[in-house]
């Protein structure tokens, strides 16, 4: 069965739909799709080169840095002369603001010999501005030299990525080209924040690999250390494994990519499934050839029950990990209930006790338990930051604060612009640069139809002529500014075809494109009713939100169908085996006195709590106290193999999975360790 | 004994590495279409490069870290970055008189085509410098052609 799971695995493609992008965690729809048609449009990435060094031959090394990374096809000076350069001399007049003030107090004579003696006097060569020679209209800024000298460090250059750089193989191609020069030279420091997707996908590759040796080393311990059964292990990774392709299958028909976190999520939550196991183990099921276990059912129906109620959460990461854990766990439950009986699996002696010493009255837990939630509860916050579930890649983020520090003292966010034709994209590019200056956006350098239909012909045209015959008079060439003020070109058309080189894309019944706008007018920006934002933190900010109240919802039916599902099960022992929720909540809610909870933590609250009501029922329903023990403590170790060593992660999603695992896990020892027994027989 | 020797070894590297070169300068200005005529004089010295015109009360001195421009009464001192025309001319004086092509190369491409010496622009400089020629016979400088993007043309060449 694993080898044909195996077969599909490959064979459709499944392992593509995993994705390590962060915004595989974003619901399907327009916000999405426009963040990655941004990402197709985005044609400012930039490559920051530093050299480190106090000697002369400092700025010649980096630029041979340089001339190096140039040789790449696809990274480029950022002087390169560009579309928006040609645009910009084409339509000069007509996209540069005009100073009414100065044109109406202009000398031109002394203008010109003003002018005139800067040519003389200059040690090279002077290059006139026959477009404005009278400064009349407000000036672009003048390109500085590339190199940025660093006081007490060395030199600095920035170099532009080609647009087509917009995929993780490209973007490998060039860190890796970025890492053979950084071994050849140890004074080079090179950023982008390409590197970013590059080298988190390879620590969460390598955060994989160690959890994945942990969590088989405790499952080695236990399973041939204590329970000296190695069929047994054999049969149930087989079993593990299986269920983990079939869901990762049947999810990806569900949807168009997973991301990694779910993967690695479901992995760790279809290790619950082996308490199936271990019940129908130490119950002696698989010698006697048994199958339904009443109590592994209900336990199993439980968790699988309150993952579909919680699968109705609009929330496309919470729908993707219940939709994996259900497929794996009734897949697991399959297995273990109707196809171990027939492997003939001896049940071995260990060792193991467990040993109340040490018991406490169920209405101390409970009431230990309500203390702790009704203290902490107020007090819970939520963090909404999405940035803080990612990697904390501090390396790369204190070298681009370190650039940041020296090429652009402003941080920058870029937002989305558009409209429903190209000439409104353009004048509403138009008006948010003149609102904001600050703002760059390429669009500013195609004209608006307004202003050409405001400029003054008649008027430059007499300026034309005086200024040609003054500029003889003071000693010019006679034909020097036979252009200057006049308009030469034809107004642009306002077509996709012919804009195309321009960040323009058609979406939908829209068109799109996008400016970068510094982050202390941002959040007036994202206010105009034009402009999108493309922070990934905002748009899942508002999808949390808007999931939120489902999830509040789903989670009270959740709480109401584990309630039902308990006292139909061990009805008496309806409160003794409630403190099996209440107690791992209120041990976990501590950990909000400390830090914000944020939205990983308090899913993994929901499985916690879906996975210690199975052991409500088993240890309030069982006729074998000792045995049930055993099983939930050999369970609890293997899920801590599966979900606690994801506390060792440095992914921060991963981790505060983990963090709620390990304190769920202890709290249930705990309840375990002091549960009074009524028999044992 | 020794001060005297070591006096004696630094006043002869001192004339061992220093060097003064005449030269002429036509630059011809297209956007008065008219040629400017100068003469001058470079002195390259182990740790700096002065640079004179006649009848100019001002020097232009290059060193390692700055460079200054002295009057009578004034002293302006600036960076390499700042002063990118001027650091951009020691730089080819430097590399043609040195013999040193690692200053060249950081801004061009070297052709050599018979005794002339070609220099092409990087993407940088281009926008402003179309090409540069030169030509030496022996260590002296046969002739400078600077050719600018504004048509704008500067010759430089050594004289006695």
């Amino acid at each position: 069965m694993l080898f044909i799971l195996l077969v599909i695995f490959f064979t459709g493609d499944v392992g593509k739909q995993i994705s390590t992008q962060i915004t595989s965690i974003l619901p399907k729809g327009e916000n999405k799709e426009l963040l990655k048609e941004f990402e197709k449009l985005n044609t400012n990435k930039q490559l920051f080169i530093a050299y480190k060094g106090k000697s002369k031959e400092t700025l010649h090394n980096l630029k041979q840095i340089e001339k190096k990374l140039l040789e790449h096809k696809n990274i480029h000076p950022i002087s390169k002369s560009n579309i928006n350069k040609e645009y910009e001399k084409k339509y000069y007049y007509l996209i540069h603001s005009f100073n009414e003030k100065r044109y109406n107090t202009l000398d031109i004579k002394e203008e010109l010999r003003k002018l005139h003696q800067k040519i003389l006097l200059s040690p090279f060569s002077f290059t006139v501005d026959t477009v404005d020679p009278l400064n009349i209209f407000k000036k672009p800024k003048v390109s500085e030299s590339p190199y940025i000298k660093i006081d007490n460090y060395g030199y600095v250059t920035v170099l532009q990525l080609d647009k087509n750089i917009n995929n993780f193989v490209k973007y490998k191609e060039i860190y890796d080209l970025v890492q053979r020069l950084k071994q050849t030279d140890t004074n080079i420091e090179v950023f982008s924040t390409l590197f970013y997707f590059v080298e988190n996908q390879e620590k969460i590759k390598s955060d994989v690999n160690i959890i994945i040796t942990l969590a088989l080393s405790i499952l080695f311990i236990l399973y041939i250390v204590i329970l000296k059964n190695l069929k047994l292990l054999v049969h149930t990774v087989t079993t593990l494994s299986s269920s983990i392709l079939f869901a990762l299958i049947v999810s990806s028909v569900f949807f168009e990519e997973l991301s990694i976190f779910t993967v690695i999520f479901g992995i760790s939550i279809s290790t619950i499934a082996i308490d199936y196991m271990f019940h129908n183990y130490l119950h002696g099921y698989y010698e006697q050839f048994k199958t339904i276990n009443k109590d592994v059912f209900f336990g199993m129906s439980t968790t699988v029950g309150a993952f579909f109620i919680l699968s109705f959460v609009d929330f496309t990461f919470i729908k993707q990990l219940t939709y994996f854990s259900i497929f794996a766990l009734l897949f697991s439950y399959i297995q273990f209930t109707f196809l171990f009986p027939h492997l003939n699996i001896q049940s071995k002696q260990n060792s193991l006790k467990i040993q109340n010493k040490f018991t406490l009255k169920p209405i101390y837990i409970t009431l230990i338990s309500v203390i702790f939630i009704t203290l902490t509860i107020p007090n819970i916050k939520i963090d909404f930051n999405i940035k803080n579930l990612d990697i904390n890649n501090k390396e790369l983020q204190s070298l681009d604060n370190f650039f940041n520090r020296y090429i652009n003292t402003d941080k920058k966010t870029a937002v989305l612009l558009y409209a429903t034709s190209i000439e409104d994209l353009i004048n509403k590019a138009h008006h948010l640069h003149n609102k904001y200056p600050k703002t760059q956006c390429a669009l500013v350098n195609i004209p608006t139809t307004k202003s050409i239909q405001s400029f003054d012909t008649n008027k430059f045209h007499t300026l034309n002529k005086n200024l040609n015959k003054i500029a003889k008079e003071v000693g010019f060439r006679s034909n020097i500014f036979e252009k200057s003020y006049i308009m030469q070109n034809n107004i642009p058309l306002y077509t996709y075809e012919n804009l195309q080189e321009f960040p323009i894309k058609k979406y939908k019944n829209m068109f799109i494109s996008y400016a970068i706008v510094s982050n202390d007018t941002y959040q007036s920006i994202i206010q105009e009713p034009y402009i999108k934002s493309l922070s990934f933190q905002e748009l899942f900010k508002k999808d949390l939100k808007k999931s939120l109240k489902s999830l509040e919802l789903l989670s009270l039916v959740a709480a109401v169908f584990i309630s039902i599902m308990l006292y139909i099960t061990v009805k008496k022992q309806f409160f003794k085996a409630f403190n099996y929720i209440l107690f791992p909540i209120a041990f976990i809610l501590i950990v909000s006195l400390f830090i914000e909870l944020n939205i990983l933590h308090i899913f993994m609250m929901i499985v916690v709590v879906s996975l210690s009501i199975d052991y409500g029922i088993y240890m309030n329903n069982t006729q074998l106290p000792s045995n049930t023990q055993k099983a939930i403590f050999f369970s609890l170790l293997s899920t801590f193999a599966g979900f606690g060593v994801l506390i060792f992660s440095s992914v921060n999603a991963l981790f505060s999975i983990g963090l709620i695992a390990t304190l769920g896990i202890v709290s249930l020892i705990i309840l375990l360790l002091t549960h009074k027994a009524s028999n044992d027989s | 004994m020794s001060k005297r020797y070591l006096f004696i070894f630094l006043f002869l590297s001192t004339i061992l590495f220093s060097k003064e070169i005449h030269f002429k300068e036509v630059k011809y200005i297209y956007a008065l279409d008219n040629e400017l005529y100068k003469t001058g004089t470079l002195n390259i010295d182990k740790d700096e490069i002065v640079l004179h015109y006649r009848n100019s009360t001002k020097n232009i001195v290059y060193t390692d870290t700055n460079i200054q421009i002295i009057t009578k009464d004034a002293l302006e001192i600036y960076t390499h970055e700042e002063s990118v025309e001027y650091n951009l001319f020691f730089q080819l004086v430097l590399g043609i008189y040195t013999n040193n092509s690692q200053l060249l190369v950081d801004n061009f491409t070297i052709e050599k085509n018979d005794n002339t010496i070609t220099l092409l622009p990087n993407e940088y400089l281009s926008s402003v410098i179309e090409k540069i020629e030169y030509e030496k016979n022996n260590d002296k400088l046969k002739y400078l052609k600077i050719y600018f993007v504004n048509q704008d043309r500067i010759t430089i060449e050594e004289i006695k």
